[in-house]
């Protein structure tokens, strides 16, 4: 049985809960039970691991685990590294990188023979290590596979990893004796739980990490649980692997309605999803997936990968998808890339269906002289139109090159979409053409320009139509002008100009005033002013929109605990304010942090949304009480990070 | 009904953890861990109880006069030797401090600083990577590495920040 947690997003609504220590207490109940069922992982209860499960075991006067921060510390400390016997002061173990730190007066011993040295770096999954001493000179020494071994000098100590911060963990054991074991799980004996810093219980035997997840060949029961709006669910699954040769998972997902009052829809339902690959050589393999829901909906895709090279792949495949009430089609098809280097990259991909449908292409992309890009691609689709006998027949193709240099870039397109059926054809051609941003006035000033031209031309049943439009965008911008100490000003300056054959053009420009003021240590204004205009013209008549904006931000950050904003918009064209929003967080202690989001509203003169957050950062998780004024809910979420 | 709820959990908690826990123990505390921390620094304020550094950092430059390794230790009710040894990027001691008393053990400490200060003199200068070395009443305790640039290409990294 299948049980094993590890932190995955856990909300829990409560709602006018009498008070917060109830719900204080169905956490603490979840953190018991999800632990626990860790525990169970490998049985009922508490079964400790084998020997041949056994990584590593620690003895020592004392060791503690952070389950933040998934890091042990520890003091005289023995373990058994390779056939030597290892004795150390010190030892700092970070599980998720898996680095192994010994220090102190390390000592390896195996028979007569015996190591001495100040820092020992190991890693007992490879059974190799790194023994240095510091005399004279600095002595290092690998263990076993001599050569192979970690390096020193290469900052393989745990940076952060320390005593004090561990026990500022949420949650953190203290014990004698620790296990780790193969996938990196950590059992502890007689250990004590602190939470908080607080001393709590004691537990003979406990799974305090249930290490990196491995699925074990046969069936799992992973999940039988029971919602008000789904019912009885169950699933099952079954793996098989064969190490580089066979990997196999399927699973059966089950919902047994009927037992639900009111319910209008199907009583029962069950999903299958099937995975299968099978690697018959390093560069061949076969893959088969399915999936099949008891709404007669299925599908299956049975694929063959070749590599003939790394630049050259090659695949075969056929499907069949039987959609909800319609036929179902089988597909079979072929897909080939190379990659030739220089001479570019080709792919090529075709797809035929029983019923005569058909879907290919092809594509070409190379880059010359470094910096001339090249794209050529085309497709052809036939599709039955629905359940009749037409087929919508497409062809279409494009052709693209562009160029960019420091000062500009051009790029030029021709795309073409032929429609057999409809006897339509759109050819568009375009060219892009624009000036890289440059400085001047010493820096202060840059500028940029950017040009698109389309041309479309439609031909259907011998009637043919043209038309065309440009664009012209020009923006001047500026670097931060400090006007006096702790207060500077930058512009944004924006003008467009669209035109095009049928006349609809356009004039629009703007621009953006950002204003810096430093006020206090650790608060600062800025305040944001935009105008837009757009006119549009035809003939004679010119109409048009104005727009004008004003905001401002007080950014407060006056310690590493107290940071936030504040901003306020105001309508200049009303002369009205409009909306305020907070972000303000307040470090409380430990790791304990307040956390809210307000919104006032100006004009209906009320609040209108209130979040408040109560954070414990916990390394690996994080635990929140919130509290949300709109949907007046109190959650409760556990947060894997 | 929520009453219900929270009950039922804490029997099925209770239920689970029934044969594995207990409220007695004696509590384990850490003896030995006295070093709270180590850093390498330019300049340390020692106007105050305790030094503090200041300007720290893992890279000098040839141009630098000195580094200073300072290390900030806590809980002292014993008798506390500490002795730096400083090692060239090709491993070899190039400065031994011997060892230094820094507590007697007469009076109990809640925090003490220490700190040995590195002449970077033009004759050893080496570039590469540096390593100073800590050890208390004779033991391994905590090292620190450190790289010292060329001053040249110092400037250029400086420049491009």
């Amino acid at each position: 049985m299948e049980c094993g947690w590890r932190p995955k997003n856990i909300s829990v609504e409560i709602s006018k809960l009498n008070s917060l220590r109830n719900s204080i207490f169905v956490v603490i109940s979840l953190f018991f039970i999800a632990g626990e069922l860790n525990a169970s992982n490998k049985g009922l209860m508490n079964q400790a691991p084998t020997k041949e499960d056994t990584l590593i075991s620690l003895k020592g006067e004392y060791l503690a685990y952070s389950y933040d921060f998934n890091q042990i510390y520890g003091e005289n400390v023995e373990f058994k590294f390779s056939s030597y016997s290892a004795t150390c002061r010190h030892i700092k173990i970070d599980i998720t990188p898996k680095i192994f730190y010994a220090y102190g007066d390390v000592i390896l011993k195996k028979g007569d023979e015996k190591f001495e040295g100040d820092e020992f770096l190991f890693n007992p999954q490879a059974k190799k290590g790194t023994l240095i001493s510091y005399r004279e000179k600095i002595e290092v020494k690998e263990m076993e596979n001599v050569g192979k071994g970690i390096p020193s000098q290469k900052n393989e100590v745990p940076k952060e990893l320390t005593l004090a911060k561990i026990q500022k963990s949420l949650i953190y054991f203290v014990g004698q004796t620790f296990d780790i074991t193969a996938d990196f799980g950590v059992y502890g004996y007689n250990v004590t739980l602190f939470v908080e810093g607080l001393e709590s219980v004691k537990f003979k035997k406990f799974k305090l990490s249930s290490g990196i997840g491995q699925r074990r060949n046969g069936i799992s029961l992973n999940r039988i649980w029971y919602t008000k709006s789904q019912g009885l669910i169950g699933r099952v699954s079954y793996y098989y692997e064969k190490e580089k040769k066979v990997n196999s998972l399927t699973q059966l997902n089950y919902e047994e309605r009927s037992v639900l009052k009111n319910y209008s829809g199907p009583r029962r339902q069950a999903d299958v999803m099937s995975s299968t690959t099978v690697n018959i050589k390093n560069d061949l393999n076969l893959s088969l997936t399915g999936n099949y829901n008891t709404s007669s909906l299925w599908n299956t895709l049975l694929w063959l990968n070749k590599d003939w090279s790394k630049k050259f792949i090659t695949q075969i495949n056929f499907s069949y998808n039987k959609p909800i009430n319609l036929k179902g089609e089988a597909w079979f098809g072929f897909q080939s890339i190379l990659n030739t280097g220089k001479f570019g990259n080709i792919s090529l991909s075709s797809k035929y269906e029983l019923k005569n449908q058909m879907l290919a292409n092809f594509s070409y992309r190379n880059t010359f002289l470094k910096k001339v890009n090249f794209l050529l691609s085309s497709s052809y689709s036939q599709i039955k139109i629905g359940e009749s006998a037409d087929y919508s027949k497409i062809f279409s193709g494009g052709v693209d090159l562009s160029y960019s240099s420091r000062i500009f870039n051009v790029s030029t397109d021709y795309f073409l979409n032929y429609d057999l059926f409809g006897d339509q054809l759109l050819s568009q051609p375009q060219l892009r053409l624009g000036v890289n941003p440059f400085r001047f006035y010493g820096g202060l000033i840059s500028a940029s320009i950017y040009n698109i031209f389309i041309y479309n031309n439609l031909k259907r049943g011998g009637i043919e139509e043209d038309s065309y439009s440009n664009n012209t965008v020009l923006t001047l911008s500026t670097h931060p002008i400090s006007l006096q100490e702790g207060f500077s000003l930058n512009y944004n300056i924006s003008l467009e100009q669209f035109v095009e054959k049928e006349g609809r053009n356009f004039t629009s420009g703007g621009f953006i005033f950002n204003l810096n003021k430093s006020i206090l240590k650790g608060f600062s204004l800025e305040g944001f002013y935009s105008f837009r205009s757009r006119r549009k013209t035809k003939g004679w008549l010119i109409e048009g929109t104005t727009s004008q904006d004003l905001s401002a931000v007080l950014k407060i950050n006056p310690t590493e605990k107290f940071n936030g904003w504040i901003s306020f918009s105001f309508d200049p064209k009303n002369s009205q304010w409009r909306q305020s929003f907070a972000d303000i967080s307040l470090g409380i202690i430990r790791y304990w942090k307040l956390h809210s989001l307000i919104q006032y509203d100006f004009l209906l003169r009320k609040i209108n949304n209130v979040d408040l957050y109560l954070i414990r950062e916990a390394g690996r998780f994080q635990l929140r009480f919130i509290w949300r004024s709109l949907s007046r809910q109190f959650l409760i979420e556990l947060v894997p990070r | 009904m929520k009453r219900y709820f929270v009950i039922s959990i804490l029997v099925i908690s209770l239920f689970f953890v029934w044969n594995c826990i207990s409220f007695k123990g004696s509590y384990l505390l850490p003896s030995e861990n006295k070093v709270e921390s180590i850093h390498l620094c330019k300049k340390v304020d020692d106007s105050g109880d305790l030094i503090k550094p200041l300007d720290i950092r893992l890279e000098f430059t040839s141009k630098d006069d000195h580094v200073i390794c300072l290390i900030r230790l806590k809980d002292i009710a014993t008798k506390i030797d500490l002795r730096w040894k400083w090692y060239s990027p090709d491993k070899k001691l190039v400065r031994d401090t011997g060892n230094i008393i820094v507590s007697r053990g007469d009076r109990y400490l809640a925090a003490a600083t220490a700190y040995d200060m590195f002449q970077l003199s033009p004759e050893n200068i080496v570039e590469g990577q540096w390593t100073v070395v800590i050890f208390m009443n004779d033991k391994f305790i905590g090292k620190k590495l450190f790289q010292v640039f060329p001053s040249s290409s110092k400037l250029e990294i400086y420049h491009l920040i």
